[in-house]
């Protein structure tokens, strides 16, 4: 695999032109509100897991000074696996740590964006679960009930200050705490952990409300379904440690979820790494078990041209992966906790990052809910049902197509889109530990030999009203395997709608989308990367200019920007 | 750590490096430490000189057997993993078996750098 770090530039860059040039306030932006930072600590033992396995209960507080107007959201942070106990450099896992051995504290390494997100007016509370990774992998699920119920017995103990008050804040917080505008946080196995909560908090009739939820890099062993709330996945090209990216299942299996209310959203940080959004893992952050775990795991000599330390390294500095932390775990809270809507364009991709993530390269995935007026599905791609006739019931035809399939999805889809690339590869199929047997994303597969090829779906008369819908939008990515694709280069094709009348308008994807990137990265000895990621491909309906979109009949992609080429595709819709 | 202006010097190692990744795994002291019997259980204990660190579910592959439950020694040594498998399944395994620890399950994740090998099974080593 070549180096390819130019173009994905090149093509980034051009989308961004494309961007509206309105300014937009910035979500990671400090707020208002002087920030106060305080530590709540019962003891290592102080909840026994199934009544035998000691957990401390232990958080870090980041809240305003000025509580006078509460209640304010409350927002959960859970940190992931990670060594437990530290004696000088040296680092241990086990649980409470023996003297002289002393507690990691991981749980005060998200200190950076609770600072922010508190300045506008939360309440964040980052929980300690050392005794949970002490011991998770001797449970089946490796300790997610655990962790869900470790989130649920710091909310009791919330919903205590906020009723009575207890130690150490007495009546500090009383009256001040809105339980049902809460959002959880977890990172790696705590992006599983915050998952768990989410349904075992449902499963006991929903005394919190959980309105959002952030896995950020997480693993998916057992395939949780977060619906009905909102999600926004956060997932690092270059995770050396989740290095397959299995998270992406969380936004996967809930796109289709019936009558589900709430928005869904993947951010793909490119050149961010696993560690880095954990200050006390970053190394410098702690006199023991810090990593770039990039280079710990997956490359040690940086050679990868993306990820690596090469010239041509998009890598992320800790610095720079923490902004864009900040910029997207704040506004995300923000957007959906405190109903601050002007941040919904940057989690559609509709406009760039803000200035506060400290990247332009972000690439977003969104599903709308599932409710007219937000999200019309034309073509799930979900069946071979789906290669000939559309959700709307119109036609489906490919022109000049080869191959012309899905994968990834249901039996008796391939398993794998990319059948000879490894699974870390393929995050959309990467198998998952605790749910084996489950399949991934089903994907359209294409590819053509000259540019006359197409995809075209027809609407019936009395279904292209798509008058309250703001764009036309799918995912794709380009296939790396597929020879046809120009190696290193950005793909590019057209798409074209026609109405009743027979008027048709014609965009190009490149100039609203940089989705069809050349997939970066790939060296010898490097497995992770490149990668398919789908991204979603968002186009305005006023780009169709001369079109009826109250009567629209037929849209088509047109593979006439390259003479050749491979994609992948999922998920065609109009959508808000 | 790399010194950028000194990229290319290291770009060429590493490739080299690359090139025999197996081949160092095998040589990195990973060493079955013991095999005895807890109760209904058989528990492995895996000695390898890089530290068991990933944040994806450790996997213990015996043959074409793949086991998932495991924990750290008592000590907390980063450098060893312990395995429990029940008996049951201890005995469908075969001395000369390939013993591989991975990060995920399935065929194909032996690929990563996580991945180790240990070698092959000596059931004789039980309770000795």
């Amino acid at each position: 695999m070549k180096a390819n770090s130019n173009s994905f530039i090149l093509i980034l860059c051009l989308a961004l032109a494309a961007a509206p040039a309105l300014a937009q306030e910035d979500p990671g932006a400090l707020g208002p509100r002087e920030v106060t930072m305080a530590e709540y600590d019962y003891g290592d033992s102080a909840f026994l897991f199934e009544g035998l396995v000691p957990t401390e209960v232990r958080a870090r507080v980041h809240f305003p000074t000025d509580l006078t107007d509460g209640p304010f959201p409350l927002v959960i942070f859970l940190h992931g696996w990670h060594p437990t106990c530290y004696f000088g450099a040296s680092a241990f896992l086990q649980w409470p740590c023996p003297a002289p051995r002393e507690p990691i504290p991981s749980f005060q390494g998200y200190d950076y964006v609770a600072r922010v997100l508190a300045s506008h007016g939360y309440i964040v509370a980052s929980i300690s679960a050392n005794g949970v990774n002490a011991r998770d992998t001797l449970f089946f699920d490796v300790g997610m009930l655990w962790r869900g119920q470790l989130i649920q017995l710091h909310l009791d103990q919330w919903n205590t200050f906020h009723t009575v008050g207890a130690p150490p804040f007495d009546k500090l917080f009383v009256g001040k705490v809105d339980l049902q505008r809460v959002g959880t946080m977890g990172h790696s196995r705590g992006g599983e952990g915050v998952s768990r909560h989410y349904t075992y908090n449902r499963e006991i009739g929903s005394p919190y409300g959980v309105k959002a939820v952030l896995p950020l890099a997480p693993v998916n062993f057992s395939r949780p379904s977060v619906d009905n709330t909102a999600l926004n996945v956060l997932l690092p090209y270059c995770d050396g440690d989740v290095a397959d990216l299995q998270g992406m299942h969380f936004f996967d299996d809930v796109r289709y979820m019936p009558a589900d209310p709430t928005n869904k959203h993947v951010t793909l940080v490119m050149g961010g790494n696993h560690a880095f959004y954990n200050t006390i893992w970053t190394p410098g952050g702690w006199p023991a078990a810090t990593w770039d775990d990039w280079y710990a795991f997956e490359d040690p000599a940086g050679i990868d041209p993306f990820c690596g330390r090469t010239p041509t390294s998009h890598k992320l500095n800790a610095e720079q992966t923490r902004g864009t932390g900040i910029a997207y775990f704040t506004g995300f809270f923000r957007l959906y906790l405190g109903n601050e809507t002007q941040f919904l364009p940057l989690f559609k991709g509709d406009v760039p990052p803000p200035p506060s993530a400290m990247t332009n390269e972000i690439l977003m995935s969104y599903q709308a809910q599932d409710a007219v007026g937000s999200r019309l599905d034309l073509n799930r791609l979900l069946s071979d049902e789906n290669l000939t006739l559309n959700n709307l019931g119109g036609a489906v035809a490919p022109s000049g197509l080869t191959p012309y399939d899905l994968c990834g999805g249901e039996d008796p889809q391939p398993r794998h889109c990319l059948p000879t690339q490894p699974t870390r590869r393929q995050p959309h199929t990467t198998p998952s530990a605790r749910d084996a047997n489950r399949r991934g994303l089903s994907q359209l597969r294409i590819g053509w030999d000259d540019n006359t090829a197409s995809w075209n779906n027809e609407l019936p008369a009395g279904t292209g009203d798509v008058t309250m819908y703001t764009a036309l939008q799918f995912r794709a990515a380009v296939n790396f395997t597929d020879p046809r694709n120009p190696a290193d280069l950005p793909q590019d094709f057209s798409v074209t709608l026609t109405d009743g009348d027979g008027n048709s308008a014609t965009v190009l994807v490149s100039a609203y989308s940089s989705a069809l990137y050349y997939p970066p990265g790939g060296a010898p000895g490097i497995v992770a990367v490149p990668r398919i990621i789908l991204n979603t491909v968002r186009i305005p309906l006023t780009a169709f200019a001369g079109v009826n979109l109250a009567d629209v009949r037929g849209v088509q992609l047109k593979l006439d920007q390259q003479i050749q080429g491979g994609v992948l595709i999922s998920d065609l819709a109009f959508s808000e | 750590m790399i010194d950028k202006r000194r990229s290319g010097q290291a770009l060429a190692l590493a490739v080299a490096l690359a090139g025999f990744a197996a081949l160092a795994q095998q040589r990195q002291g990973n060493v079955i430490k013991s095999i005895k019997t807890a109760g209904n259980q058989v528990e492995i204990e895996l000695q390898s000189d890089s530290p068991f660190i990933q944040s994806e579910l450790p996997v213990l592959r015996i043959g074409d057997q793949e086991f998932t439950i495991s924990r750290a020694p008592d000590d907390g040594d980063l450098n060893i993993r312990i395995f429990r498998l029940e008996r049951e399944d201890f005995a469908q395994a075969n001395t000369g078996d390939p013993v591989v620890y991975q990060y995920g399950r399935g065929e194909g994740r032996g690929e990563g750098r996580g991945a180790r090998d240990f070698g092959r099974l000596d059931k004789s080593k039980l309770d000795k």
